[in-house]
Protein backbone atom coordinates (compact mmCIF):
# COMPACT_ATOMS: atom_id res chain seq x y z
CA UNK A 1 0.00 0.00 0.00
CA UNK A 2 0.96 3.40 -0.53
CA UNK A 3 3.53 4.59 2.32
CA UNK A 4 2.48 8.61 2.18
CA UNK A 5 -1.30 7.46 2.21
CA UNK A 6 -0.41 5.42 5.48
CA UNK A 7 1.35 8.16 7.07
CA UNK A 8 -1.71 10.38 6.47
CA UNK A 9 -4.41 8.54 7.99
CA UNK A 10 -1.78 7.25 11.14
CA UNK A 11 -1.12 10.91 11.13
CA UNK A 12 -4.87 11.93 11.46
CA UNK A 13 -5.78 8.81 13.96
CA UNK A 14 -2.90 10.11 16.36
CA UNK A 15 -3.24 13.74 16.31
CA UNK A 16 -7.31 13.95 15.40
CA UNK A 17 -7.03 16.74 13.22
CA UNK A 18 -9.59 15.15 10.93
CA UNK A 19 -10.93 18.94 9.88
CA UNK A 20 -7.52 19.33 8.27
CA UNK A 21 -8.30 16.38 5.95
CA UNK A 22 -11.91 17.42 5.25
CA UNK A 23 -11.29 20.83 4.66
CA UNK A 24 -8.62 19.90 1.76
CA UNK A 25 -10.96 17.90 -0.54
CA UNK A 26 -8.71 14.63 0.27
CA UNK A 27 -11.44 12.34 -0.42
CA UNK A 28 -9.50 12.57 -4.51
CA UNK A 29 -6.61 12.58 -3.05
CA UNK A 30 -6.14 9.19 -1.35
CA UNK A 31 -5.86 6.04 -4.24
CA UNK A 32 -4.99 2.93 -2.10
CA UNK A 33 -6.63 4.39 1.00
CA UNK A 34 -10.36 5.57 0.61
CA UNK A 35 -12.16 2.56 2.04
CA UNK A 36 -10.31 3.57 5.77
CA UNK A 37 -10.55 7.06 5.23
CA UNK A 38 -14.49 6.47 4.37
CA UNK A 39 -14.88 4.80 7.58
CA UNK A 40 -13.01 7.56 9.77
CA UNK A 41 -14.80 10.22 8.36
CA UNK A 42 -18.17 8.33 9.42
CA UNK A 43 -17.30 7.37 12.38
CA UNK A 44 -16.20 10.72 13.62
CA UNK A 45 -19.65 12.32 12.25
CA UNK A 46 -21.58 9.81 14.04
CA UNK A 47 -19.33 10.19 17.29
CA UNK A 48 -17.74 13.29 17.24
CA UNK A 49 -14.31 11.97 17.34
CA UNK A 50 -11.55 9.89 15.49
CA UNK A 51 -11.41 6.12 16.38
CA UNK A 52 -8.89 4.82 18.19
CA UNK A 53 -6.00 3.34 15.94
CA UNK A 54 -6.66 -0.73 17.05
CA UNK A 55 -10.35 0.03 15.96
CA UNK A 56 -9.52 1.12 12.28
CA UNK A 57 -6.72 -1.75 12.40
CA UNK A 58 -9.42 -4.63 13.50
CA UNK A 59 -11.60 -3.34 10.83
CA UNK A 60 -8.51 -3.40 7.79
CA UNK A 61 -6.48 -5.91 8.05
CA UNK A 62 -4.06 -4.40 5.04
CA UNK A 63 -3.54 -1.42 6.77
CA UNK A 64 -0.61 -0.86 8.93
CA UNK A 65 -0.27 2.63 11.00
CA UNK A 66 3.49 4.30 10.46
CA UNK A 67 5.74 4.63 13.47
CA UNK A 68 6.98 7.88 14.00
CA UNK A 69 4.67 10.07 11.83
CA UNK A 70 4.42 14.29 11.80
CA UNK A 71 1.45 16.28 11.94
CA UNK A 72 -1.73 15.81 10.06
CA UNK A 73 -1.06 18.77 7.79
CA UNK A 74 2.46 18.07 7.33
CA UNK A 75 1.53 14.62 5.89
CA UNK A 76 -1.23 16.03 4.04
CA UNK A 77 1.23 18.33 2.11
CA UNK A 78 3.87 15.58 1.68
CA UNK A 79 0.35 13.75 0.07
CA UNK A 80 -0.79 16.72 -2.27
CA UNK A 81 2.65 17.20 -3.46
CA UNK A 82 3.33 13.98 -4.86
CA UNK A 83 -0.09 13.23 -6.05
CA UNK A 84 0.85 16.55 -7.96
CA UNK A 85 4.37 15.39 -9.24
CA UNK A 86 2.60 11.67 -10.31
CA UNK A 87 -0.42 13.80 -11.84
CA UNK A 88 1.49 15.94 -13.69
CA UNK A 89 4.05 13.10 -15.10
CA UNK A 90 1.15 11.75 -15.87
CA UNK A 91 -0.36 15.24 -17.96
CA UNK A 92 2.58 15.51 -19.94
CA UNK A 93 3.33 11.79 -20.85
CA UNK A 94 -0.32 11.63 -22.07
CA UNK A 95 0.02 15.44 -23.83
CA UNK A 96 3.57 14.40 -25.56
CA UNK A 97 1.73 11.01 -27.08
CA UNK A 98 -1.06 13.28 -28.43
CA UNK A 99 1.84 15.92 -29.77
CA UNK A 100 3.67 12.98 -31.24
CA UNK A 101 0.59 11.77 -32.86
CA UNK A 102 0.19 15.01 -34.79
CA UNK A 103 -2.65 16.39 -32.48
CA UNK A 104 -2.07 19.68 -30.83
CA UNK A 105 -5.07 21.02 -30.19
CA UNK A 106 -6.53 17.49 -28.33
CA UNK A 107 -3.51 17.61 -26.59
CA UNK A 108 -3.81 21.22 -25.21
CA UNK A 109 -7.37 20.42 -24.14
CA UNK A 110 -6.06 17.26 -22.33
CA UNK A 111 -3.75 19.41 -20.73
CA UNK A 112 -6.31 21.87 -19.76
CA UNK A 113 -8.87 19.70 -17.83
CA UNK A 114 -6.68 17.79 -16.62
CA UNK A 115 -4.60 20.75 -14.95
CA UNK A 116 -7.93 22.37 -13.77
CA UNK A 117 -8.67 18.92 -11.82
CA UNK A 118 -5.43 18.84 -10.33
CA UNK A 119 -5.64 22.48 -8.81
CA UNK A 120 -8.82 21.65 -7.50
CA UNK A 121 -7.18 18.52 -5.42
CA UNK A 122 -4.07 20.38 -4.61
CA UNK A 123 -5.39 23.96 -3.44
CA UNK A 124 -6.51 24.44 0.21
CA UNK A 125 -9.93 26.07 -1.03
CA UNK A 126 -12.78 24.17 -1.13
CA UNK A 127 -15.42 24.02 -4.12
CA UNK A 128 -18.61 22.56 -5.07
CA UNK A 129 -20.99 22.81 -8.07
CA UNK A 130 -24.15 24.52 -7.42
CA UNK A 131 -26.48 21.67 -10.02
CA UNK A 132 -24.62 18.99 -8.71
CA UNK A 133 -27.69 17.41 -6.56
CA UNK A 134 -26.29 14.52 -5.09
CA UNK A 135 -23.98 16.63 -3.35
CA UNK A 136 -26.82 18.90 -2.15
CA UNK A 137 -28.20 16.18 -0.87
CA UNK A 138 -25.43 14.65 1.03
CA UNK A 139 -24.91 17.87 2.63
CA UNK A 140 -28.86 18.31 3.82
CA UNK A 141 -28.52 15.10 4.49
CA UNK A 142 -25.67 15.32 6.85
CA UNK A 143 -26.66 18.77 8.66
CA UNK A 144 -30.25 17.08 9.66
CA UNK A 145 -28.61 14.70 10.93
CA UNK A 146 -26.50 16.36 12.82
CA UNK A 147 -28.91 18.81 14.11
CA UNK A 148 -30.79 15.50 15.16
CA UNK A 149 -27.82 14.67 17.35
CA UNK A 150 -27.41 17.78 18.94
CA UNK A 151 -23.94 18.12 17.25
CA UNK A 152 -23.78 21.42 15.17
CA UNK A 153 -25.00 24.57 16.26
CA UNK A 154 -24.52 25.74 19.54
CA UNK A 155 -27.50 26.96 21.19
CA UNK A 156 -27.29 29.79 23.73
CA UNK A 157 -30.54 29.56 25.76
CA UNK A 158 -31.85 33.11 24.82
CA UNK A 159 -34.75 32.43 23.21
CA UNK A 160 -34.49 35.89 21.02
CA UNK A 161 -30.85 34.97 20.00
CA UNK A 162 -31.58 31.34 19.60
CA UNK A 163 -34.78 32.17 16.77
CA UNK A 164 -33.05 35.09 15.08
CA UNK A 165 -29.77 32.23 14.36
CA UNK A 166 -31.56 29.42 13.97
CA UNK A 167 -28.77 26.75 13.12
CA UNK A 168 -27.30 28.05 16.51
CA UNK A 169 -23.34 28.95 16.34
CA UNK A 170 -22.00 26.98 13.93
CA UNK A 171 -18.26 26.15 13.27
CA UNK A 172 -16.60 28.55 11.10
CA UNK A 173 -18.64 31.30 11.95
CA UNK A 174 -16.98 34.34 13.06
CA UNK A 175 -19.68 36.56 15.34
CA UNK A 176 -18.88 39.64 17.04
CA UNK A 177 -20.03 41.38 20.08
CA UNK A 178 -20.25 44.99 19.68
CA UNK A 179 -20.38 47.60 22.37
CA UNK A 180 -19.35 50.61 24.63
CA UNK A 181 -17.26 49.87 27.46
CA UNK A 182 -18.98 48.84 30.48
CA UNK A 183 -22.08 47.24 28.79
CA UNK A 184 -21.43 43.88 29.53
CA UNK A 185 -19.56 42.39 26.45
CA UNK A 186 -16.99 40.42 28.19
CA UNK A 187 -19.99 38.59 30.97
CA UNK A 188 -21.94 37.78 27.87
CA UNK A 189 -19.46 36.31 26.08
CA UNK A 190 -18.74 33.68 28.95
CA UNK A 191 -22.51 33.21 29.46
CA UNK A 192 -22.41 31.96 26.03
CA UNK A 193 -19.20 29.66 26.14
CA UNK A 194 -20.98 28.47 29.46
CA UNK A 195 -23.88 27.98 27.26
CA UNK A 196 -21.56 25.89 25.05
CA UNK A 197 -20.13 24.24 27.90
CA UNK A 198 -22.96 22.93 29.20
CA UNK A 199 -23.89 21.48 25.60
CA UNK A 200 -21.04 19.21 25.90
CA UNK A 201 -18.56 21.51 24.00
CA UNK A 202 -15.13 22.46 24.74
CA UNK A 203 -14.54 26.20 25.22
CA UNK A 204 -11.45 28.68 25.18
CA UNK A 205 -11.51 31.72 26.19
CA UNK A 206 -8.48 34.23 25.23
CA UNK A 207 -8.98 36.70 27.70
CA UNK A 208 -6.59 40.18 27.01
CA UNK A 209 -7.61 42.34 29.62
CA UNK A 210 -8.62 40.57 32.48
CA UNK A 211 -6.64 38.06 34.65
CA UNK A 212 -7.10 34.27 33.81
CA UNK A 213 -8.27 33.76 37.70
CA UNK A 214 -10.77 37.03 37.16
CA UNK A 215 -11.88 35.17 33.93
CA UNK A 216 -12.78 31.93 36.17
CA UNK A 217 -14.80 33.71 38.76
CA UNK A 218 -16.94 34.89 36.10
CA UNK A 219 -17.20 31.69 34.56
CA UNK A 220 -18.10 29.75 38.35
CA UNK A 221 -20.58 32.67 39.15
CA UNK A 222 -22.51 31.79 35.36
CA UNK A 223 -21.92 28.00 36.16
CA UNK A 224 -23.01 28.38 39.42
CA UNK A 225 -26.38 29.92 38.47
CA UNK A 226 -26.61 31.99 41.48
CA UNK A 227 -24.87 29.85 43.97
CA UNK A 228 -21.73 31.94 43.67
CA UNK A 229 -21.37 35.84 44.14
CA UNK A 230 -19.07 36.76 41.43
CA UNK A 231 -17.94 39.77 44.62
CA UNK A 232 -17.63 37.33 47.32
CA UNK A 233 -15.24 34.80 44.42
CA UNK A 234 -13.53 37.90 43.77
CA UNK A 235 -12.72 38.81 47.64
CA UNK A 236 -11.67 35.06 48.21
CA UNK A 237 -14.90 34.20 50.73
CA UNK A 238 -15.48 30.82 49.66
CA UNK A 239 -15.94 27.73 51.94
CA UNK A 240 -14.08 25.04 50.44
CA UNK A 241 -15.66 22.44 51.40
CA UNK A 242 -19.16 23.93 49.20
CA UNK A 243 -16.47 24.52 46.58
CA UNK A 244 -15.66 21.22 46.32
CA UNK A 245 -18.74 19.12 46.52
CA UNK A 246 -19.87 21.74 43.93
CA UNK A 247 -17.11 20.66 41.83
CA UNK A 248 -17.53 17.14 42.07
CA UNK A 249 -21.17 17.53 41.15
CA UNK A 250 -21.27 20.06 38.52
CA UNK A 251 -17.75 20.03 37.08
CA UNK A 252 -16.02 16.83 37.03
CA UNK A 253 -15.94 14.16 33.59
CA UNK A 254 -17.41 17.79 31.39
CA UNK A 255 -15.56 18.89 28.79
CA UNK A 256 -12.39 20.85 28.92
CA UNK A 257 -13.03 25.05 30.16
CA UNK A 258 -9.79 26.48 28.86
CA UNK A 259 -8.80 30.73 29.97
CA UNK A 260 -6.01 32.01 28.09
CA UNK A 261 -4.71 35.46 29.35
CA UNK A 262 -1.82 37.59 28.69
CA UNK A 263 -0.55 39.11 32.20
CA UNK A 264 2.82 39.06 30.92
CA UNK A 265 2.00 42.11 28.03
CA UNK A 266 3.51 39.90 25.32
CA UNK A 267 1.97 40.07 21.58
CA UNK A 268 -1.06 37.82 20.93
CA UNK A 269 -1.83 37.12 17.63
CA UNK A 270 -3.33 34.97 15.37
CA UNK A 271 -0.80 32.24 15.36
CA UNK A 272 -0.33 32.19 18.87
CA UNK A 273 -3.93 31.05 18.89
CA UNK A 274 -3.80 29.22 16.22
CA UNK A 275 -1.39 27.11 18.07
CA UNK A 276 -3.84 27.39 21.45
CA UNK A 277 -6.97 25.93 18.66
CA UNK A 278 -4.77 23.25 17.90
CA UNK A 279 -3.47 22.86 21.57
CA UNK A 280 -6.55 22.40 23.37
CA UNK A 281 -8.97 21.52 20.22
CA UNK A 282 -11.86 23.47 21.67
CA UNK A 283 -15.33 24.04 19.84
CA UNK A 284 -16.35 27.80 21.13
CA UNK A 285 -13.64 30.23 21.24
CA UNK A 286 -13.92 33.83 23.00
CA UNK A 287 -11.45 36.77 22.05
CA UNK A 288 -11.35 39.53 24.29
CA UNK A 289 -10.87 41.59 23.26
CA UNK A 290 -9.78 42.43 19.46
CA UNK A 291 -8.44 45.78 19.87
CA UNK A 292 -5.75 44.52 22.15
CA UNK A 293 -4.75 41.51 19.72
CA UNK A 294 -1.91 42.13 17.65
CA UNK A 295 -1.82 40.58 14.02
CA UNK A 296 0.64 38.37 12.47
CA UNK A 297 1.86 41.25 10.08
CA UNK A 298 2.95 44.53 11.85
CA UNK A 299 1.35 47.78 10.70
CA UNK A 300 1.70 51.67 11.55
CA UNK A 301 -2.04 52.13 11.55
CA UNK A 302 -4.69 50.95 13.50
CA UNK A 303 -6.98 50.46 10.83
CA UNK A 304 -4.64 48.56 8.57
CA UNK A 305 -4.00 46.36 12.09
CA UNK A 306 -7.64 45.91 12.53
CA UNK A 307 -8.50 45.14 8.45
CA UNK A 308 -5.55 42.25 8.88
CA UNK A 309 -6.57 41.13 12.18
CA UNK A 310 -10.08 40.50 11.35
CA UNK A 311 -9.38 38.23 8.02
CA UNK A 312 -6.83 36.02 10.05
CA UNK A 313 -9.49 35.68 12.35
CA UNK A 314 -12.25 34.74 9.51
CA UNK A 315 -9.83 32.61 7.80
CA UNK A 316 -8.94 30.81 11.46
CA UNK A 317 -12.60 30.26 11.48
CA UNK A 318 -13.33 28.55 8.73
CA UNK A 319 -9.79 26.89 8.44
CA UNK A 320 -10.41 25.29 11.52
CA UNK A 321 -13.72 24.88 11.87
CA UNK A 322 -14.22 26.39 15.22
CA UNK A 323 -16.91 28.94 16.05
CA UNK A 324 -15.28 32.63 17.07
CA UNK A 325 -16.76 35.33 18.58
CA UNK A 326 -14.33 37.80 19.08
CA UNK A 327 -15.40 41.03 21.17
CA UNK A 328 -15.23 44.90 19.68
CA UNK A 329 -15.08 48.05 21.55
CA UNK A 330 -17.51 50.52 19.76
CA UNK A 331 -15.91 54.49 19.79
CA UNK A 332 -17.87 56.72 22.09
CA UNK A 333 -19.38 58.97 20.24
CA UNK A 334 -20.11 62.92 21.87
CA UNK A 335 -23.24 63.02 20.14
CA UNK A 336 -24.90 59.48 20.55
CA UNK A 337 -26.42 58.26 23.45
CA UNK A 338 -23.75 55.48 25.44
CA UNK A 339 -27.44 53.66 26.43
CA UNK A 340 -27.80 52.39 22.89
CA UNK A 341 -26.38 50.05 21.19
CA UNK A 342 -24.31 50.80 18.61
CA UNK A 343 -24.23 50.74 15.05
CA UNK A 344 -21.39 48.91 12.33
CA UNK A 345 -19.82 52.34 11.79
CA UNK A 346 -18.81 53.29 15.46
CA UNK A 347 -16.89 49.74 15.58
CA UNK A 348 -13.70 50.85 16.83
CA UNK A 349 -10.58 51.83 14.48
CA UNK A 350 -11.60 50.22 11.43
CA UNK A 351 -15.58 48.07 10.52
CA UNK A 352 -13.31 45.42 8.76
CA UNK A 353 -14.73 42.89 11.63
CA UNK A 354 -18.07 43.82 10.76
CA UNK A 355 -17.66 43.40 7.05
CA UNK A 356 -15.76 39.77 8.05
CA UNK A 357 -18.13 38.59 10.95
CA UNK A 358 -20.84 36.13 10.14
CA UNK A 359 -23.10 38.03 12.57
CA UNK A 360 -22.68 41.25 14.98
CA UNK A 361 -24.74 41.58 17.90
CA UNK A 362 -24.42 45.37 19.47
CA UNK A 363 -25.45 45.64 23.10
CA UNK A 364 -26.56 48.87 24.87
CA UNK A 365 -27.51 49.14 28.48
CA UNK A 366 -28.75 52.17 30.60
CA UNK A 367 -26.56 53.47 33.27
CA UNK A 368 -27.43 51.27 36.63
CA UNK A 369 -30.12 49.30 34.27
CA UNK A 370 -30.03 45.50 34.67
CA UNK A 371 -30.95 45.20 31.22
CA UNK A 372 -28.53 44.55 28.18
CA UNK A 373 -30.26 45.75 24.77
CA UNK A 374 -29.19 43.18 22.26
CA UNK A 375 -29.63 44.11 18.55
CA UNK A 376 -28.31 42.39 15.43
CA UNK A 377 -26.88 44.34 13.32
CA UNK A 378 -25.77 41.73 10.82
CA UNK A 379 -26.72 38.18 10.57
CA UNK A 380 -26.02 36.36 7.84
CA UNK A 381 -27.62 33.03 8.59
CA UNK A 382 -31.05 34.78 10.28
CA UNK A 383 -33.11 37.30 10.75
CA UNK A 384 -31.63 40.84 12.03
CA UNK A 385 -33.97 40.65 15.16
CA UNK A 386 -33.31 42.75 18.94
CA UNK A 387 -33.87 41.06 21.92
CA UNK A 388 -33.36 42.07 26.17
CA UNK A 389 -31.69 39.65 28.26
CA UNK A 390 -31.76 41.01 31.75
CA UNK A 391 -28.74 40.38 33.68
CA UNK A 392 -27.24 39.92 37.24
CA UNK A 393 -23.87 40.00 36.97
CA UNK A 394 -22.58 39.02 40.49
CA UNK A 395 -25.08 36.02 40.82
CA UNK A 396 -24.60 35.05 37.27
CA UNK A 397 -28.20 35.43 36.12
CA UNK A 398 -29.31 35.65 32.88
CA UNK A 399 -32.99 35.61 31.64
CA UNK A 400 -34.37 36.66 28.14
CA UNK A 401 -37.24 39.44 27.96
CA UNK A 402 -38.96 40.14 25.29
CA UNK A 403 -39.92 44.06 24.15
CA UNK A 404 -43.42 43.31 25.20
CA UNK A 405 -42.01 42.43 29.26
CA UNK A 406 -39.32 45.35 28.61
CA UNK A 407 -41.49 46.89 32.01
CA UNK A 408 -42.98 43.78 33.16
CA UNK B 1 -33.32 87.24 11.58
CA UNK B 2 -35.04 85.49 14.02
CA UNK B 3 -37.25 87.38 17.13
CA UNK B 4 -35.17 88.76 19.36
CA UNK B 5 -37.91 86.84 22.10
CA UNK B 6 -37.07 83.64 20.08
CA UNK B 7 -33.36 84.29 20.56
CA UNK B 8 -33.89 84.84 24.07
CA UNK B 9 -36.17 81.93 24.90
CA UNK B 10 -33.55 79.77 23.63
CA UNK B 11 -31.02 80.62 25.66
CA UNK B 12 -32.97 80.87 28.18
CA UNK B 13 -34.02 76.88 27.53
CA UNK B 14 -30.23 76.11 27.61
CA UNK B 15 -29.82 78.01 30.85
CA UNK B 16 -32.33 76.38 32.50
CA UNK B 17 -31.02 72.69 31.33
CA UNK B 18 -27.55 73.88 32.51
CA UNK B 19 -29.22 75.24 35.98
CA UNK B 20 -30.78 71.64 36.40
CA UNK B 21 -27.22 69.68 35.36
CA UNK B 22 -24.83 71.38 36.81
CA UNK B 23 -26.58 73.52 40.06
CA UNK B 24 -25.24 76.60 38.92
CA UNK B 25 -25.71 79.38 36.61
CA UNK B 26 -24.16 79.71 33.38
CA UNK B 27 -21.89 82.56 32.84
CA UNK B 28 -22.57 83.06 29.42
CA UNK B 29 -22.85 86.55 27.81
CA UNK B 30 -26.32 86.52 26.04
CA UNK B 31 -25.49 89.43 24.58
CA UNK B 32 -22.76 87.79 22.39
CA UNK B 33 -24.16 84.59 22.35
CA UNK B 34 -27.94 85.86 20.89
CA UNK B 35 -26.11 85.50 17.71
CA UNK B 36 -25.37 81.88 18.06
CA UNK B 37 -28.55 81.21 18.70
CA UNK B 38 -30.04 83.46 15.93
CA UNK B 39 -28.29 81.18 13.45
CA UNK B 40 -29.46 78.00 15.01
CA UNK B 41 -33.44 79.51 15.21
CA UNK B 42 -32.71 80.65 11.78
CA UNK B 43 -31.77 77.26 10.43
CA UNK B 44 -33.72 74.55 12.22
CA UNK B 45 -36.61 76.42 14.03
CA UNK B 46 -37.84 76.74 17.37
CA UNK B 47 -39.48 73.22 17.81
CA UNK B 48 -36.43 71.20 16.39
CA UNK B 49 -34.01 73.65 19.00
CA UNK B 50 -36.03 73.03 21.55
CA UNK B 51 -35.85 68.98 20.82
CA UNK B 52 -32.28 69.25 19.86
CA UNK B 53 -31.14 70.34 22.81
CA UNK B 54 -33.22 68.41 25.48
CA UNK B 55 -31.62 65.52 23.44
CA UNK B 56 -28.13 67.08 23.89
CA UNK B 57 -28.66 67.50 27.54
CA UNK B 58 -29.85 63.63 27.74
CA UNK B 59 -26.97 62.11 25.87
CA UNK B 60 -23.94 64.38 26.89
CA UNK B 61 -22.17 63.93 29.97
CA UNK B 62 -20.97 67.44 30.16
CA UNK B 63 -22.82 69.71 27.92
CA UNK B 64 -21.70 73.38 27.27
CA UNK B 65 -23.93 75.96 24.57
CA UNK B 66 -20.46 76.17 22.81
CA UNK B 67 -20.21 72.79 21.35
CA UNK B 68 -24.14 72.88 21.28
CA UNK B 69 -23.94 75.89 19.04
CA UNK B 70 -21.04 75.03 16.85
CA UNK B 71 -22.15 71.28 16.41
CA UNK B 72 -26.19 71.14 16.19
CA UNK B 73 -25.69 69.72 12.26
CA UNK B 74 -24.02 66.86 13.90
CA UNK B 75 -25.92 66.35 16.68
CA UNK B 76 -29.64 66.63 14.71
CA UNK B 77 -27.96 63.67 12.49
CA UNK B 78 -27.22 61.57 15.21
CA UNK B 79 -30.77 62.62 16.66
CA UNK B 80 -32.63 61.86 13.72
CA UNK B 81 -30.36 58.24 13.04
CA UNK B 82 -30.99 56.85 16.82
CA UNK B 83 -34.60 57.70 16.13
CA UNK B 84 -34.78 56.07 12.59
CA UNK B 85 -32.62 52.89 14.15
CA UNK B 86 -35.58 52.74 16.97
CA UNK B 87 -38.22 52.82 13.89
CA UNK B 88 -36.59 49.84 11.78
CA UNK B 89 -35.89 47.86 14.58
CA UNK B 90 -39.96 48.06 15.30
CA UNK B 91 -40.53 47.41 12.30
CA UNK B 92 -37.96 44.40 11.99
CA UNK B 93 -39.43 42.85 15.30
CA UNK B 94 -42.79 43.02 13.38
CA UNK B 95 -41.34 41.07 10.70
CA UNK B 96 -39.18 38.73 12.99
CA UNK B 97 -42.46 37.69 14.69
CA UNK B 98 -43.97 36.94 11.43
CA UNK B 99 -41.00 35.17 10.29
CA UNK B 100 -41.14 32.80 13.16
CA UNK B 101 -44.51 32.12 13.59
CA UNK B 102 -44.75 30.82 10.16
Amino acid sequence: MNNTEAKLITAVLNDKQIHVLLQANVDNLLRTHNDVWDFIRLYSENNQSVPPVSLVVEKFRDFVPVESVGATKHHLEELQTEYLNDSLKDILRNAATEVQGGNGPKALEHIITKTSELKKNTAAIRDIEVTDLESAIAYFENVKKMQSLGHIGIKTGLPGFDNYLPSGIMPGQLGVFLAYPGIGKSWLALYFAVQAWKQGRSPLIISLEMSETEVRNRVFAIMGEGLWSHRKLSNGEVEIDMLKKWHADKLQGKPEFHIISNDNGGDLTPSVIRGKIDQYKPDFVVVDYLQLMSPNQKADSETVRMKNLSRELKLMSISEEVPIIAISSATPDDVKDLSTPPTLGQTAWSRQIAYDADWVMALGRATNSDIIECVFRKNRNGFMGDFLVQVDFDRGYYRYKDYEDKNG
Amino acid sequence: MAERKDRMALLSRYNKLHLQRYEAKSNMNLNVEQWAADALVESYGMGVCYDLLDYYFNISLSPTWSYFAYNAQKILEAKLEVEQDIKDREERRKLARKWISE
